[in-house]
């Protein structure tokens, strides 16, 4: 039996007759396609491409790591850390302010800290939003995993500083007493026009304990309201 | 007025000039004469160095190259000072990682705000504990919220220990 070549089966089923015809022109072709090696200027032009922009942005995405910046989302409360590591074998919590490195110098240099020289310090905003000086450079920040603080208060968190001053001075002033202590609190949300924000009554009152205090927590747009110290 | 207003700025601090040998003092070696001068400390009843202008407080006497230096940082400070919201406490509040005032330590000062530890990483730390010049409130929950801590608290009390329940247990703090 004669075995047939799978091609001469497939041209036989061919409804088109020319297609197995062969022309001189046919082997032309063949040969120059052959001949002619592929070509690859327009694949490396690519590659160049796609190497210069992979590497513009791992430089890019390395900056933003090592230099990303950040505002904190509690403007009230700053820390100063006394080594450049995580967790710090010591901090010092102090109130905020417009310039939260010359604060913390200020502890390198009166005896709180040291009685020395401050090394270089940076603001750092740490993992609890709030700012954190630590001794180093403008790296160390990203090597604790931190941002870099953004470097100035925004007109926002002044307002925010404001307002926390207000709400804890009108219920230092004057014993408000339980049932007068949310309508108080609202009346300075009210004049700062805080949208969003919520207040909470944490109670704990007692004959010792009569009077409010409150607190703001920006971070939770939230107005801490609890018993304080002392009789009316 | 701006001329009245620049001679009372003036009026609180010294300005000689005073060209000089370098007297450079190590912190260990400061003296009543010492002004910090941009990196290190000077003795002013030695040699001011290049210094021609200097801030006098009574905590701290910081000297400047020039004058104009002296006066944009006492205008820059001014500023900082507008912004400082709540007072601080004179001697911080000292909590303890460790029984007995031992492991990393952390100290509050901020007066009349909640403090909510966590924003410091000391959430559920508390061991021990040495109170300053304030007196403060202990909560066993964040936002002053939970139990309050019984124990003496009065300004310049200490505990080497917790109450029984309290050990790694304070959450937030309110400093009067």
């Amino acid at each position: 039996m004669r075995v047939r070549d799978p091609f001469e089966i497939l041209a036989a089923l061919n409804p088109v007759p020319r297609l197995s015809e062969t022309s001189p022109q046919d082997d032309e072709l063949l040969a120059t396609i052959i001949a002619k090696a592929p070509s690859t200027t327009g694949k490396r032009r690519r590659h160049l491409w796609v190497a210069g922009g992979g590497a513009i942005a791992v430089v890019g995405l390395a900056a933003f790591a090592v230099f990303h910046q950040d505002s904190a989302s509690s403007p009230l409360q700053l820390t100063c850390y006394t080594a450049a590591q995580q967790p710090p074998p010591e901090q010092f919590g102090i109130p905020m302010e417009g310039d939260p490195v010359k604060a913390c110098k200020q502890l390198w240099r009166n005896g709180t800290i040291a009685d020395a020289e401050p090394p270089t310090l940076t603001a750092c905003v740490n993992d609890g939003g709030i700012v954190a000086v630590v001794p180093g450079d403008q790296k160390v920040c990203a090597r604790l995993g931190f941002a870099n603080w953004i470097g100035a208060l925004t007109d926002d968190e002044v307002q925010m500083m404001a307002f926390a001053d207000e709400l804890a001075a009108t219920f230092s002033e004057k014993c408000i007493i339980e049932p007068d202590a949310t309508a108080a609190a609202q009346a300075v949300i009210d004049k700062y026009q805080l949208a969003g924000w919520t207040i909470v009554q944490q109670g704990g009152y007692t004959p010792q304990r009569a009077c409010a205090l409150a607190g703001a927590v920006p971070e939770q747009q939230l107005v801490v309201i609890a018993s304080r110290r002392g009789a009316p | 007025m701006k001329r009245l207003l620049g001679g009372l700025i003036l009026a609180t601090s010294v300005i000689i000039a005073t060209p000089g040998a370098h007297a450079a003092r190590t912190s260990a070696e400061r003296t009543a004469g010492s002004a910090w001068f941009e990196d290190h400390w000077i003795d002013l009843t030695v040699s001011w160095e290049q210094a021609t202008a200097c801030d006098v407080q009574p905590d701290l006497t910081i000297c400047y190259r020039t004058e104009a230096t002296m006066i944009a940082e006492l205008a820059a400070a001014r500023t900082a000072t507008a912004f400082t919201t709540l007072a601080a406490c004179s001697t911080s509040l000292r909590l303890y990682d460790g029984t007995t005032y031992t492991g990393t330590v952390l100290n509050l000062s901020t007066r009349a705000t909640v403090l909510n530890l966590s924003v410091y990483g000391f959430d559920n730390l508390t061991s021990s504990y040495k109170v300053g010049g304030c007196d403060p409130d202990f909560y066993s929950s964040a936002n002053l919220g939970g139990s309050l801590y019984t124990g003496s608290t009065g300004a310049g009390s200490q505990a080497p220990s917790m109450l029984s329940g309290w050990n790694n247990v304070v959450s937030s703090v309110y400093i009067y």
